[in-house]
Order: C-alpha cells, then structure tokens, then sequence
C-alpha cells in the first residue's frame, strides 16, 4: 500500500500516538522564526513551543544560536520558561538583525536542571535581493485555499514566493482593475480586492514575497476591450487578422468567464515605446493597490514578438529585434524600480533557445539573447517550464537528459548572466526519484517550482540553510574539475559537471557536490526505493594553497509521519509529529486536524566537519555514505 | 532512344502494366456470398478482390492485393474502407453501422461497380433535420489492369426541406497487412505533415514535439491548426518496413480537413459543409492509388506521384526525388528545382532534370543544391510533360527552423501558398421570399459588435423587428429557405465564414433581393480574409490590403459626402470622432455617403435584386481630452436607422 495513504490512515485511526521519545522530559515541538526571508539587517523574533511530558511542572531553559555559513555563530540569551505537566508552553525571543546574507540556522537546546533534554532547529534567509532565494514549493492543496495554510505554517515547505496565476485579470491590459475583483482566467478563482490585500499582507509578515502575472498578451473581456482602443498595439500574422490565440467568441461572455481568459489572447506588439509606457504605469498602478513584491512574466515577457503591426510592417520596423526587446525590458522595468528598487521580476523563457532567430521565436522559447539585458539586472529570474519528469517519453524523463539540459540552463543563464533560474512542473510522486532531482536541482544551482513533496523539504530546507554556497553571483562553475580533483566512488556519482569555486575573504572554497545515480536510466514515478548508498573518497591538488578544513552537508533524509531517516551514516534521532482534532476556528462546530506534539523542528540538514590531511601538496578526504547527494566543501586559504 | 522507339517502348509498356496482352477473359467480376448474417458482394479486378458488407455502412470489409494475397483491412469493428459519415455528427454518427441497399453494374469484364445507397433517418433520434431525408450514395469502380480505385460519393436531397452537410471519409485499414510501421503524410501550409506510431504500435514514431508531427491538417470546428491547412488535395502513407502504401487523390475545393489517427490506424478527411436546396444533388469523386517503393510523399494527382527530400551536408544540401506516373505512363518528365532562402529570400534555380519513360514504379533521382545551408529553405519544384505543368513545395528547416519555420507558435516563418477553392454551388429553383410584417434581421455578432449599438438602432427603426443573434459563423442559417427569411442580414466584424455560408449570403443579396449590411473593425474585411471569398461580389468596395484598418487621418468630425436617404438631417457634432476607418475603393456603381476627410465611412449600392451597405467606420481607438466616440452619439443611431431603412426599402 502506497505510504501515503497508510499514513493517513493510522492518523485517522489514531494509531500514530505512541511513538514519543520517552527519554526526553520536554520537547520542543516548534520553532519559527517570524519570517522565512529577510531583508539585510532586519532583526526578527522567534516563537518557541515545548511540551511536557511528565506530570510535574517543568523549569525549563533555552538556549538559542543562530549559525550562519558553515560554522559562524552568535550565542543569542537564554530564556526560561515553567511548562506546564503534560501540556505546552510557548515563548518568543528576539532575533538579532543578521550579520550577513543568505542562509541561517536558528538553533535551540532545551535545558532542564542543566541537562539537554531536546534541540530544535529552523532555517531561514537573509537577502533583501529575495529573487536570489526564489524558492515555490506549494502544498498540494486546492490552490484558493493554499494561502490560510502557508501562512500558518509557512516552513512545511520553505516557499519563499506565493503567486497569484495566471491570465489575471486582463494580463498586461489590466493588472489595475477598476472592479472590485481579481480573477484569474486559468485557474478560474475569484477574489474581492481587499481580501487579497488582506492576504497579501499576511503572507508578506511572514517573509513571503507575492508576485502577480503578467503576460505579453491582453486577455479576457477587459483586456480585449483595452485592444479595442489600442488596436496600434495589436500583432498582426501575416495575413493581416489579429495574432489572437483563441476565438473572439469569448468576447461575447462576460469578463469574469472563464472561457474568456483561456480562450481570448491577443498579442503584443511591442515596437512603440508607448505601449510599454502604458505597461509600466498598469503594473505600477497595480502595487499601489495590492502592494504586490513582484511580478511574472509569461511568454517572454515584453520582449518583439515576430509578427506584424496594424500597417503591414513587421513588428521590429526596420530595426534590431533584440535592441527593441532590451529598450522594452529597461524602460519598463526602470520605471516600476524606480519607485520600487527591490521588485521582482521572473520571466519565462528558456536558455536552450538562446541563438533561435527572431523569426524563429514564439513566447516562452524567446531567444535568451533578448533577455540578456534584463537577466543581468538584480531582482530578475527566469523560469523554465514543462520539466514533466514523470512523462514517459519526454524528454526530460531520462535522467542524464537532465542533468545535462540543467547544466546548459544553468551555464547559459545563471553562470551567464547572474540570473536565477526556476525550474518549473518538477512535481510527481515517488521519494526516491523527487528526491534524486531534488538533489541535481540543488547541485545545479537551480530553483524549484513544483507542488510540495516528501522528497521536497529535504531540498528546500537544504537550499535555505546553505543558500551562501549555492546562490551567489559569484558562485562559479569550474570547466575542469579533473583536473585538480579526483572522485573514487563506489557506485556510479555524478560529480565533475557540479564542482564551483567561492570566493573568501582569504582565499577561497572549493564545492563538490556528489550525486547518487539513480539505478534507472529514466525517471521512475512512485519510486520509493532508496538506490544503494555511495561512498567517495576525494582528492585535491592544494597548488600551493593551505587547507583549513573540510565540510560535509547533506539534505535531511526525511520521511513525513515516521521520522525514520532513509539515509544512513548519520543518525538524526527525533519523535515524529502527533497531530489532534481541534475546533475550527472559522466555523465552531467542527474540527480540523492541528499539530500537538512531535518534531516539525529538530530535523535538519546533516553537517561533518571531515578529517582531512594534506600530503605531497593534495589532501584526500573520505565522504560519509550518501543515498542521494552530499556536498563537500573544501576550504582554501591562499 | 529515337521518338519511335520511345513509343514502341511506352506503348509495350502500357500493354504490359494493362495486363491484355496475356489474357482474353474478363478481368473484372463479382460474387455474392453469405456472410456471418449477412450477404457480402465480392467485386474484382485482376488486382484487388474486395467484399463489401452491405449491411454495416456499405463498408468494404476486405481489401486483398491479389499478387501478394495481403489484406489491407485489419479485424477489428470498426475496420473497412468507404466508411462515410455526416461531419457534424460526432462519430460513430448514423451512417457507419446503418443497412445501406446496394446493386452491381458490370461494365463487360473491363469495369465492376459497385453502388451502395441509404436514407438518412436524422440522426439517432430522427431530429437531425440537415439529413433526415437525404439520401447518401457511393460508387466504388475497379477497371480491368487499372491500380486505382475510384470512389463517388453523392447527396440527394429528395425532401421539400433544404439540407447542408459535409461529408468525413474514414478509410481504417493498414498498410503492408498488419496494423504496425505505417507512416501517414499530408500537405499543408506549414510542410508535409506526418503522423505515425513506433515499431510497437504504442507510442508516436515521430514525437509529439515534433514540428511536422500532427494528426491535423486544417482547422474548422475540429481542432485548432495553427494554420497548417491542406495545400493540396491528397493525403497518403506507407509501411515503413516494405514501402507499400497509397494516395488518395481528393478534390481540393471541397476539402476541409485531413486526418490520421495514428494510434487507430487510419486515414480520414472532412469536406467543406455543401447547402442542398430540395431537389437538388452534390457529387463528389475521390481516388485510390496503392503504389510500392516511395519513401516518402510530396506531391500527388491524376497524373504523377513525387515524394522530394532534401538533406543536409556541411558543404551541400542533396536533394532526391522520387516519381512515378499515377496511372498512365509517361515519356518524358521534366524536373525544375528552385532553392529558395526563407530568410534571405534569394532564389537559385538548379539544373532541370529529365525523366524518360515514367511509370508506375518509382524512379529516383538526385541532384544538389552547393552551398552548405544557413537558413531555412523552400523547394519549388515544377514537373511538367507533355502539355501539362505541376508545381508543389518542400519546406527544409534542416538545424535552422526554431518553432517559428513550422508555425507551432503563432507565427509560421514561411507559408506554402494556397490556391483559392473553387466552388460550385448548388442553387435553389425558386429565389422567392416571405413579405413580414416587421423586418426579420439576422445579426452575425463578432468582436465589439456591443459597441455598435446596433440594436438600439433596430428598436428604432420597428420596435417590433426580429432580430436573430448568430454567435459569428457557428449557427448561420444551413438553408437557404431559412435565409430568403430574413430582410437584412448583418455581419458585424467577422472574418470571412466558410465557402457555403460566404456564397449563400452572396446569392440571397443577388438573386432574393435580401440587404447586407456589414460592421468594419479588426477583425474584418481585409484582415478577414474577405478579399478572397465570394463577399467581394456583393461588397460595395474593393479592399485594397490585408492590412486595412487603419488610421483616420482627419481629425475632424464624420461629414455627409453626398445627398442619401442613409444621412439625410444627420451631423454629427464637431466634437464626435471616429479614429480608425477600414480603408476601402468604392465601386463604380456605390455612393459615399459619410465621409472623414478622404476616407469613406459608409458606402452603399444596389446589389443585384437587393442593397447592401459597407460602414467602413470602426469603434476602434480612444478619444483624446475633448474628443467623444462619434459611435457612441445619437446620430450614430440614426445613421444605423436610416441606412437599415433604405437597405430594406421596397422598390
């Protein structure tokens, strides 16, 4: 029986009651910070839960620390807190405004009469460029009601971004609507407009950054209506009727159809620089209102479409297509950042489209020359869509496939350019298969877009706690591995497409990262076979350089409901999360299912400081067992 | 080789392939037999047996290849060829498993024919009313030591009631015996479209990402085509492990959609929708060629069958074609090759080929184009022979396409040009129309026809007008009947329907003395494809560019520009705008009566029997400070009303 549902039914059955560390008097059942991302120098605060297990009263203290990098910490005060006999008890803390960027760990020993009774640990970000810790993982729940879930748990799934899709309102049109609606044509969901500036805020308390969709076509009734008065500003195809996609039927329902914004596309066409004017001031009309962080663009953005204007030109007009694609992104994207200097922007398109001519081109496969302008400015990421792992016969069903289209993405976007890149509709069941591309996401400095999995947290937690090493600019990939390091592995391990140099202060660090291969050449949906676990052992050249140390950090090998950790190596410990009814707080005379006792909080990525010694210049380290990934970091001082 | 000795050659060859040289008794034959419950009429030729199952559609049941004993029809229910069906009926539609009665004409040993005929009972429940009544008819003729089959399709309307159907040809059936390594080509705009599944028969053999893989070839109310409609009037495959296939030679102007369903196994095409006044019947012929040893496909008729593939090498592209004659030989066929630039649009012509003694089997021959490819390129082949000329394209991406070449975005990077269908429709006896009381409109509502306010302007004019709303093309009247019904009949910025409805629209203007009246906007008229279809016989205008909605360049009030019943008293105020007009040649015989600067904004004219009106002004564009729409005034109304009044006047 498929894991899942066993699950579900021994929580419904009540059978997941008994598994409780009985070793520990108390134990910390939550750790949150208030935030999952902050802005540089933000300080924050912390709420912490315990539970007591005895039937005494419990005099309890906290010892908070917040570690950063590999191994950089700052000792936060203790606090003591009286929990009550078999019952919970919370406090909150302050978090002092960080003293660097990228990943945190917030740790917290429990102590009772001076002995650790429990640890908790969280993770989140640092960066007020939060496009650089881009991260969606949305909970697999109907999409309206995934807002009231995240912003009460906002760690299950280390999403950074929520996102309001798509086709909404009117697409570039109308972002701004007079009406007291947003809707949105694909998805088919209605909201009142304070209700979604109501939510918006909540989700931003919480370090949840919101963007909105945005479409280099106008859509629906309210959009088409706009083409009716712009009709300059409409592509033409060749023979001269409007570049719609979709029938103009939908015209004829009302805006709020669905079929309308599904079937009522028109074009842009983007040569006058006063459309793109109208554009600006929409999207900046429309974070007055909703006070949105950002926004995405689908199909390419504002970037010349290929196609021809009301007057029989083509669109580029005798000019350079690509000059008229960067003029459009800079105009527009200046004006909105001029007045909001940290909006997002993430765009779809593709890096495998890169040289495709103009004439070539349609939407998402725009050439990434046209985009270059924007993709090397801060606060800019791209998306690329239709992964569809679990699609037999596609293409990204085999497994070295991706790894080498991940890699292409990354070099010619990332490592080009500096952008992040999203990887989208990365979701399908099985944990050993989500789990093997979680770990080449990782590795290639991609970020997810996907329904959150089993297989999931342990990468969005990895990539939260260890984003310094993952994320940067200046993060680089190194061509020829081979030839300065060495990798014996006990079983196959990709490893030489994913080694980078960091620079430090004095010196720099060297990151492996070594994949597992799966046992299957293709991706294997509902694989919850573990493949065999590596081991490596590491060479490398030191040329001159001194060693300080060597690291090892893998993803947390987490299994919801057991806790029973699928790696092995290091041993993780932890009870698992209890759940209980509880009366629902929007309507009394139900209950919902509410966490109680357990660890949401202890689990956690897995770190060694490895002993390493230097010799005739190389220095060899061997690589704790690994089902899926583990990634080394030499550190070199000069 | 002399002139002579060619005709001696091709003259013993046509003996040969004629196969009368060898025998004196008939070639040709039929037979009755029994069936599992039913009678099966078995008819031959010294190629093919085939047996037809009276009783279930008419269909052929068996196809057997008489030389290799290879049966082209797979078991299975839903197997056979001449499966006929209704287009608008979703499948299994009520023709496929109906008794259809049947009589065989013989033609004396050198032609078997077998009629097949039924009565359409309208549908399942007998409420179809476009086919209850009709009678459907197909012919199927084998001629002695001939390869082709050919097949007529016809519809009878025998009731008091007009009808209008398409008519869906499935042939389900596979190549080389068996249901495995079929390959299905059909010629679009976009290139030559294949479908076909993999040696497992289970997944596509050319994947879906594939630009050239599609299962569609046309758009209609099947699927959305993205613009790739049939150039031509063939479709064909072939076994990928044998090279035995066949064309099937279908009339162009009447052909909708071509189609394969790769997974099931078959061939299918839709036919345009055809009105059918009582009395009245419409005929349709189609061709069966099974040929042996092509690779490939690219051009098919009457006459000659070429497939023509172009490769790729880093110093050349290398061109092969394939040709055989259809059914007759030929002496002597010529091959002329124009390599044309997609991108640079340069032409290079190559060397002509000569092909002597073309016949049935496929010859090939090769040629090069030398320079290595840096674009995307088009080949104009032009065959000709004896008095005759054939032209077809093949579109060669090579590693230059992008999705832009083969048109899976919006955009195709280059299109095979289409020739304009000829129709010819059948007419009612009688153009006589009911007198109402109060005028019957028909409105066809497109894109921003709310802004036109035109039935504000109807209220007007009668308060109790009838007006009937048709949601752009979809539910025009299938009769002409029905349209002779109405007074007026508007189309409001719509792109040009199909063939039937733009030629029935025509006729009843013409000949019923019915009025039109048409709405500009963007997407109408020129950027409507209107130019092409019979519209332009009743328009008032020439429409000179696709691209025609343009600006009005006068930015002053609409004036009246000459004395009409349609803007008698009308002026509209100096602050009324209209800003984008659909640029328009007024005929000889119209009148401008409303005008912005130069640009007419209303054109009438007589129009045979009855009037027409073409309003040029559009409720594109947005008003500057102090500006008002000028559709949005009252005498805007009262243009509509007036100009609907004269329209419908009577002499």
């Amino acid at each position: 029986m498929h894991r899942w549902i066993l699950i579900m039914m021994m929580a419904l059955t009540g059978a997941l009651t008994g598994q409780t560390d009985t070793t520990r008097r108390v134990e910390i059942i939550s750790l949150k910070p208030n935030k999952i991302v902050y802005e540089d120098g933000e300080s924050g605060s912390a709420v912490i839960r315990l539970y007591n297990a005895t039937d005494a009263v419990m005099q309890v203290t906290l010892k908070p620390t917040l570690i950063w990098e590999l191994d950089q910490r700052q000792e936060l005060p203790t606090i003591d807190l009286s929990v009550p006999a078999g019952d919970n008890a919370s406090a909150e803390f302050a978090l002092p405004s960080s003293q660097r960027k990228w990943g945190h760990e917030l740790r917290v020993e429990a102590l009772v009469d001076g002995k650790v009774e429990d640890v908790g640990r969280q993770f989140f970000g640092v960066n007020t460029d939060w496009m650089e810790m881009i991260l969606l993982s949305f909970p697999r729940q109907k999409y309206k009601d995934s807002g009231l879930f995240m912003n009460e748990e906002p760690f299950t799934s280390y999403t950074t971004l929520q996102h309001w899709f798509a086709w909404a309102p009117g697409d570039f049109a109308e972002n701004a609507p007079e009406y007291d609606e947003w809707y949105s044509g694909q998805t088919g969901y209605h909201m009142k407009k304070e209700e979604l500036q109501k939510t918006i805020k909540e989700f931003q308390a919480k370090g949840i950054h919101c963007t909105f969709y945005n479409n280099a076509f106008t859509n629906g009734k309210a959009g088409l209506e706009w083409a009716r008065r712009y009709p300059e500003w409409i592509c033409r195809q060749r023979d001269g009727s409007p570049m719609m996609s979709g029938s103009p039927l939908a015209l004829t329902k009302p805006y709020n159809d669905k079929a309308t914004g599904a079937m009522g596309q028109a074009n842009m066409a983007f040569y006058d620089p006063a459309c793109i004017e109208y554009g600006a001031r929409n999207v900046l009309e429309s974070i007055e209102i909703f006070g949105w962080d950002g926004m995405f663009w689908d199909c390419g953005g504002v970037a010349l479409f290929p196609g021809y204007t009301y007057d029989g030109e083509p669109t580029p007009h005798g000019q350079e297509p690509n000059a008229i694609s960067a003029r459009n992104f800079r105009m527009l994207h200046d004006m909105v950042r001029e007045k909001h200097p940290s909006f997002g922007v993430w765009i779809n398109g593709s890096a495998q489209f890169a040289e495709q001519p103009f004439w070539s081109r349609f939407g998402n496969g725009g050439g990434m020359e046209t985009l270059s302008e924007q993709m090397s400015t801060p606060q800019t990421a791209l998306l690329i869509e239709f992964r569809h792992h679990a699609n037999p016969g596609g293409r990204y069903h085999n497994w070295q496939y991706c790894v080498d289209q991940y890699t292409l993405e990354r070099d010619n976007g990332t490592q080009k350019y500096g952008a992040p890149i999203v990887a989208g509709y990365t979701t399908f069941n099985g944990w050993a298969s989500q789990s093997h591309l979680a770990a080449l996401l990782l590795a290639s400095q991609i970020h997810p877009a996907n329904c959150h999995q089993e297989g999931s947290w342990p990468m969005t937690q990895f990539m939260t706690r260890y984003s310094a090493f993952l994320w940067p600019k200046d993060v680089k990939i190194i061509a020829d591995p081979a030839a300065f390091l060495s990798a014996k592995t006990s079983r196959p391990v990709w490893w030489e497409e994913f080694v980078y140099r960091r620079p430090t202060p004095n010196g720099e660090d060297i990151i492996v990262h070594l994949l597992n291969k799966p046992v299957t050449e293709n991706v294997v949906e509902g694989n919850d076979e573990n493949p065999p676990p590596a081991t490596a052992t590491v060479s490398l050249s030191l040329n001159g350089r001194k060693l300080r140390e060597v690291f090892a950090a893998q993803p947390r090998p987490y299994t919801p409901g057991t806790d029973n950790p699928k790696g092995v190596g290091l041993d993780i410990g932890g009870t698992p999360a209890q759940m209980e009814r509880v009366p629902d707080p929007q309507n009394p005379a139900a209950t919902i299912w509410a966490h109680k006792r357990g660890s949401l909080c202890r689990g956690g990525p897995l770190q060694v400081n490895l002993p390493a010694v230097a010799q005739d210049g190389k220095v060899t380290v061997e690589v704790p067992a690994f089902v899926y990934h583990t990634m080394l970091v030499f550190r070199l001082e000069n | 080789m002399s002139r002579m000795w060619r005709y001696i050659f091709l003259m013993g060859t046509l003996i040969l392939l004629s196969g009368k040289s060898a025998r004196a008794e008939p070639v040709t034959g039929h037979e009755v037999i029994d069936g599992d419950k039913t009678k099966l009429v078995v008819i031959w030729n010294d190629l093919y047996r085939l047996t037809f199952d009276p009783a279930r559609g008419g269909r052929c049941s068996s196809f057997i290849h008489r030389e290799t004993g290879r049966e082209w029809i797979y078991e299975g229910k839903t197997a056979g060829l001449f499966l006929d069906h209704f287009a608008h009926q979703p499948y299994p539609g009520e023709l496929l498993e109906t008794a259809y009665d049947y009589e065989v004409i013989d033609g004396d040993g050198d032609s078997i024919a077998i009629r097949l005929w039924t009565t359409a009972k309208g549908g399942a429940d007998g409420r179809d009313a476009l086919t209850r009544g009709l009678q459907v008819e197909k012919t199927i003729t084998l001629h002695g030591g001939r390869r082709d089959v050919q097949v007529t399709n016809a519809f009878t309307n025998p009731t008091t009631e007009g009808k209008n159907v398409g008519l869906w040809v499935q042939q389900c059936f596979g190549y080389g015996g068996d249901r495995l390594y079929d390959l299905y080509y059909r010629p679009s705009s976009h290139g030559i479209h294949r479908t076909g599944m993999d040696d497992t028969g289970k997944k596509p053999f050319i994947p879906v990402t594939d630009p050239y893989s599609a299962d569609f070839v046309g758009a209609g109310k099947y699927t959305p085509a993205g613009g790739r409609e049939p150039v031509a009037g063939w479709t064909a495959g072939r076994d990928r492990r044998n090279d035995e296939g066949a064309i099937f030679l279908i009339d162009y102007n009447y052909l909708d959609v071509l189609y394969n369903s790769a997974g099931s196994v078959t061939t299918e095409w839709f036919m345009d929708k055809v009105p059918l006044p009582p009395g009245k019947r419409w005929s349709v012929d189609y061709v069966i060629i099974p040929v042996n040893g092509f690779k490939g496909f690219a051009h098919a008729s009457t006459r000659v069958i070429a497939d023509t593939q172009l490769t790729s090498a880093p110093d050349r592209v290398d061109i092969t074609h394939q040709l055989a004659a259809a059914t007759a030989p030929h002496e002597r066929i010529t091959i002329a090759t124009t390599i044309h630039g997609v991108r640079s649009k340069q032409d290079m012509a190559l060397p002509a080929l000569v092909v002597d003694n073309v016949g049935l089997q496929p010859l090939t021959v090769r040629q090069a184009w030398p320079r290595p490819q840096t674009e995307p390129l088009v080949a104009r082949i032009t065959l000709s022979g004896d008095g005759w000329e054939e032209r077809y394209e093949v579109v060669h991406e090579g590693a230059f396409g992008g999705e832009g070449i083969h048109g899976a975005g919006e955009m195709a990077e280059y299109e095979i040009p289409r020739a304009r269908k000829v129709k010819q429709m059948l007419k009612p006896d009688s153009w006589e129309r009911p007198l109402n009381a109060h005028p019957r409109i028909l409105l066809l509502y497109g894109l921003f026809t709310h802004h036109y306010r035109i039935e504000d302007a109807v209220r007007k004019l009668d308060p109790e007008a009838e007006i009937t709303i048709s949601e752009q093309w979809d539910t025009f009247p299938a009769t002409y009947d029905e349209l002779l019904s109405y007074d007026l009949i508007i189309v409001s910025n719509l792109p040009a329907g199909p063939d039937y409805a733009s030629i029935m629209l025509s006729d009843v203007v013409r000949y019923g003395g019915v009025s039109a009246l048409s709405f500009g906007g963007m997407n109408t008229f020129g950027a409507g494809q209107w130019r092409e279809t019979e519209l332009m016989g009743i328009l008032p205008a020439e429409i000179p560019t696709a691209f025609d909605l343009q600006r009005v360049l006068s930015s002053t009030p609409p004036r009246v520009a000459a004395p009409h019943p349609a803007v008698d008293g009308i002026a509209f105020p100096g602050d009324t705008r209209f800003y984008w007009v659909n640029v328009m040649v007024p005929r000889d015989e119209s009148s401008v009566v409303l005008a912005c600067g130069d640009q007419p904004l209303v054109i009438v004219a007589p129009s045979g029997k009855g009037r027409v009106a073409a309003i040029a002004a559009t409720c594109n564009g947005a008003p500057l400070t102090g500006e008002r729409e000028a559709w949005t005034t009252p005498e805007w109304i009262s243009l509509l009303t007036q100009t609907m009044k004269w329209l419908m006047a009577k002499e």
